[in-house]
């Protein structure tokens, strides 16, 4: 949450780089407390930045805005992180033992993050009624037996996880 | 995650109206999709203009990406995976929060009268952004202005080319702004509204309608709804505020930011207000005794303790291990603080 008020010249990543990688991959570094992932962090950080550096000189905080987008790769971290370890416990939890190969769970992995991401800070009931409906299937009506609620909170938190979504995909 | 090109370009802007529309259609025909009138109605607006037909394409595909997700993972795993994934994730931020230096000491004395209100309001229900009773949750926008949403707290973000306006419905939020001069940050409540010159600062709405701001860094303009004129509030300093009325600054009270790293504090506190306080982060009634009520107590505990299905129950522990009190704990929605009769 700090802001700094030194000011990159325009037009340069490298400058951008040689002034701030340091401290960007502290910043890292604290946070996930173990520096390998933070160089690894703080090294995306600058190959996003590449990726988009068309408007590099308009950057007046820089620092605000590496703590931006490696905020987007911390949380990316972790919900990769979370869904493995939640996938495991998820397998160990099943009656009937599952094993899926590495290329099967790699894309099970995948599929629950981009399902993750489109539901991120939704409440659990939210994402719960949205998940009833669109991958299992369930009518408003099922799930709101099922949950014992009414077809009208169905309705209203299908509105609402529709909105988080659009907004993951469409962003503006 | 790329969205599907379409034929308002990839990506491009749609007038929220309209994906509001795309999105209440969508719900309605789910509902009920024998609904004939609707289909005919719908289809009149589907065609009505090329804006609205992009917007129910994006519905259509948002729906059939969940759908293929179900055909790689089975539906009923992927939501047990997703569910814990969630909970260990809000486990990780809380732990993020909690990093701060704020010495776990306990120490103590005595209760209260006081009546915590019933939390879990069921308005906001479609607010942008809201956390439960007894969470916690941060937000940054795309501009890089950061929110730190406390317990039981639902806000909307408003970004237009003019302004960036968080409209406050209910709870807590801390704010640290990031500068946009040609956009100015306004916080809504319903008592005023908050212009912060570059600043980091804590708003909260209470049940009463009065808010309260505490400002860290910087200052922040308060606008009473009802009231002529404004008052500039500097960092250090506290007030409350209604529609009609500010009260006189205050020094900051730094304990009242603790939750902002996971924790609640008291110095000396009644234990009838710290009750209230504590009231916040659980669900259900939370009240004593009047003859324990002003008894006095300080010390921090996190607020996020060992038991999540009750993250704050080792709060009420550690008061009956240091307070003269016992616990009743009528069901864990209503508990109740008693003296603790002599041995």
């Amino acid at each position: 949450m700090s802001s700094a008020n030194n000011t990159v010249s325009p037009g340069s990543v490298a400058e951008l780089y040689i002034e701030h990688h340091g401290w960007l991959q502290n910043w890292l570094r604290k946070k996930l407390g173990n520096s390998h992932r933070a160089a690894d962090l703080a090294h995306d950080v600058f190959v996003r930045i590449l990726g988009k550096s068309h408007d590099i000189g308009e950057i007046r905080e820089p620092r605000a805005y590496l703590v931006r987008i490696g905020g987007g790769l911390l949380d990316d971290h972790w919900r990769r992180q979370a869904l493995e370890q939640a996938w495991l416990e998820t397998l160990a939890a099943q009656p009937m033992p599952l094993a899926p190969s590495p290329e099967e769970r790699s894309l099970i992995i995948e599929t629950l993050e981009e399902i993750s991401r489109l539901l991120d800070g939704l409440p659990p009931r939210t994402r719960t009624i949205f998940l009833l409906s669109q991958l299992d299937g369930l009518t408003y009506p099922q799930i709101a037996a099922q949950l014992g609620t009414t077809v009208n909170v169905v309705q209203k938190a299908m509105s609402r996880a529709l909105v988080n979504c659009y907004r993951v995909l469409y962003p503006c | 995650m790329n969205p599907l090109p379409d034929s308002a370009g990839n990506g491009g802007k749609l007038p929220e109206a309209v994906v509001e529309q795309a999105i209440a259609w969508y719900v309605r025909l789910s509902s009920n999709p024998r609904d004939e009138g609707g289909n005919v109605e719908f289809a009149r607006w589907h065609d009505a203009s090329p804006d609205h037909a992009v917007a129910w394409q994006r519905m259509l595909g948002i729906g059939s990406r969940l759908q293929d997700s179900a055909l790689r993972v089975p539906s009923p795993l992927a939501r047990d995976a997703l569910n814990r994934a969630g909970s260990l994730q809000g486990k990780r931020r809380a732990l993020l929060y909690g990093l701060a230096a704020i010495g776990t000491s306990t120490a103590v004395l005595h209760v209260l009268h006081g009546q915590p209100p019933w939390s879990g309001h069921l308005d906001s229900m479609l607010a942008d952004a809201r956390t439960a009773t007894g969470q916690r949750s941060r937000r940054m926008l795309d501009d890089g202005t950061q929110l730190l949403l406390n317990t039981a707290t639902s806000i909307d973000i408003r970004q237009t080319a003019e302004e960036r306006r968080i409209i406050l419905h209910q709870g807590e939020i801390l704010v640290a702004t990031a500068p946009d001069p040609a956009r100015p940050l306004v916080v809504d409540t319903a008592a005023g509204l908050l212009r912060p010159v570059g600043t980091r600062f804590a708003v909260r709405r209470e049940d009463s309608g009065t808010c309260s701001v505490a400002v860290v860094e910087g200052a922040v303009d308060i606008h009473p709804a009802a009231a002529g004129r404004s008052l500039r509030l500097a960092a250090g300093l506290q007030t409350r505020f209604t529609p009609t009325h500010s009260a006189p600054p205050a020094p900051l009270d730094e304990s009242r930011l603790a939750w902002t790293d996971g924790f609640i504090t008291a110095e000396g506190m009644r234990l009838a207000d710290f009750l209230a306080d504590l009231g916040r982060y659980r669900p259900g009634r939370l009240r004593c005794a009047g003859n324990v009520a002003d008894l006095r107590l300080t010390g921090a505990w996190p607020l996020d303790g060992p038991d999540p299905a009750d993250p704050t129950g080792h709060i009420l522990v550690s008061l009956e291990q240091h307070l003269p009190v016992l616990i009743l704990r009528l069901t864990r929605y209503w508990i109740s603080i008693e003296a603790r009769p002599e041995a």
